[in-house]
């Protein structure tokens, strides 16, 4: 019984510690599916012209939080007439507060200005998702890998300690 | 038709109103909001109201709210239409609109930080040109007309409803619309959602010297209809379209036939008599008052003081 209480235990320590170490694979996948999203964009403006709530009601997205940024504009488009991230920015655990207010402060403009306007600012924001795919992947390397490893290592000597 | 634009305490402030009569709504950043309903009015909270202590008064950030949402949330894509001061709807509801304009190398390249805008909303009343329709043509062929009417007396409702008797009844089998403001026939993903009759082809937001000179190429109508000349461009063009056969029905902003003939533009036109019917409207006894009906020597034909 004392056994089976340790493996347990030493189960949840690593799955908690692995799960941590997964915060840094999730930022990663969305700021890159949100690249994505700003390719999709730039092109449905450029050539297209559709109106923007058409974009956010055709994109297809697999991340879990893009899908939820994008779901609270096309709701508050439909329900306000503008966008509004209030929402989203308290939900949202994955991003920094600053990271939260780039995300915010690009979807609040966004659809206001002529299209070249529109062209440059998406450009100037996909500079900075790059700056911040980088840095995820420099983060994901050293602390995800590490933070795994020590979750693994903490099991065992959790299972050690107590067994 | 025009509430899912307005700020919230203007639709509730409408919602009192007799849709039907409302024309136009007018709002200035700071200012009390008019509405005309037969006549200029302000609107307060409750509806009309007689102070403008009383009116409601919209706030810069409510302004650009509603042009984003009539562009539909797309300033980019509506673009080509706010540089020349206005979004359609999809109602052929017109918003005028007022701001600081952008240039880029002598040209326009947009409006921004809005401070004004007129709603102006159409009314399809069918049949409201018989009474002079029959002054309008003759056996042989039908007269070139030029509509003359100051800003919001119904010259392009006028328009419309001739454009949709010819149209309707086979008077001619072929017309053009040229719809330059999407106002005539309020064009929608190939639809048009006012009725202009069964004969009638439209070209919606294009130049009228485009319209003018590729339709007569490729449509072969008996008549076209546009909409407000305004520029020298558009009397060449004209000018074109009178020289390949073609009847023309037009508009134009004066007061009256001798009002016009001062301006310079027009001068040369009413000279060389052009036209050959004239249609003058105004709102001495409400919107859409026909003055008369005059032929290329100034004879009235219908109406008349």
């Amino acid at each position: 019984m004392n056994l089976l209480i340790s493996v347990a235990i030493a189960i949840t320590v690593s799955a908690l510690g692995i799960n941590y170490s997964k915060k840094y694979y999730k930022r990663k996948r969305f700021y890159g599916d949100l690249l994505s999203f700003c390719n999709n964009l730039k092109s449905n403006i450029n050539f297209f012209q559709k109106d923007l709530l058409s974009i956010f009601e055709d994109a297809k997205f697999t991340d879990p939080n893009l899908i939820a940024l994008l779901d609270i504009t096309k709701k508050t488009l439909r329900e306000n007439g503008c966008i509004d991230l209030k929402d989203w920015e308290k939900e949202c655990n994955l991003l920094s507060v600053s990271e939260k207010n780039q995300i915010k402060c690009f979807f609040e403009k966004f659809g206001r200005v002529d299209c070249s306007t529109e062209f440059e600012n998406i450009k100037k924001f996909e500079e900075y998702i790059n700056h911040k795919i980088d840095m995820c992947s420099k983060e994901y390397t050293s602390k995800g890998k590490l933070y795994f490893s020590l979750s693994i290592m903490g099991g065992i000597a959790t299972f050690i300690i107590l067994l | 038709m025009i509430t899912h634009i307005l700020p919230k305490r203007l639709q509730e402030a409408l919602r009192n109103l007799d849709m039907s009569k409302l024309t136009e709504v007018r709002l200035r950043v700071g200012q009390p909001t008019v509405i005309n309903y037969g006549q200029p009015f302000y609107l307060g909270s409750q509806g009309i109201v007689e102070k403008a202590q009383s009116a409601i008064k919209i706030s810069y950030q409510e302004l650009q709210d509603l042009v984003f949402i009539a562009c539909e949330y797309s300033v980019y894509a509506h673009n080509e239409e706010l540089k020349q001061g206005f979004v359609t709807l999809k109602d052929g509801v017109r918003v005028g609109i007022c701001g600081e304009i952008v240039f880029d190398n002598d040209k326009i390249k947009t409006i921004k930080n809005f401070s004004s805008v007129n709603i102006r909303i159409p009314h399809l009343i069918k049949d409201c040109s018989l009474n002079i329709l029959p002054y309008l043509f003759d056996e042989e062929k039908v007269f070139n007309t030029l509509i003359i009417s100051p800003p919001g007396a119904g010259k392009t409702t006028y328009l419309r409803d001739i454009a949709y008797q010819f149209s309707e009844n086979k008077v001619v089998n072929n017309i053009l619309i040229i719809d330059e403001r999407n106002e005539i026939a309020s064009m929608l993903n190939g639809v048009n959602q006012l009725d202009v009759g069964m004969n009638a082809d439209i070209y919606t937001n294009c130049s009228k010297q485009f319209g003018l000179i590729n339709g007569i190429r490729t449509m072969s109508p008996q008549i076209i209809f546009l909409d407000e000349l305004a520029t020298q461009s558009d009397i060449d063009a004209l000018d074109y379209a009178i020289g390949s056969g073609v009847g023309i029905f037009s508009t134009v902003h004066s007061t009256n036939i001798y009002t016009l003939q001062q301006k310079p533009l027009f001068k040369e036109l009413l000279q060389n008599n052009i036209f050959e019917r004239y249609i003058v409207l105004s709102t001495r006894k409400g919107v859409g008052t026909i003055e008369g009906v005059f032929d290329n020597n100034y004879v009235c034909l219908y109406g008349g003081i």
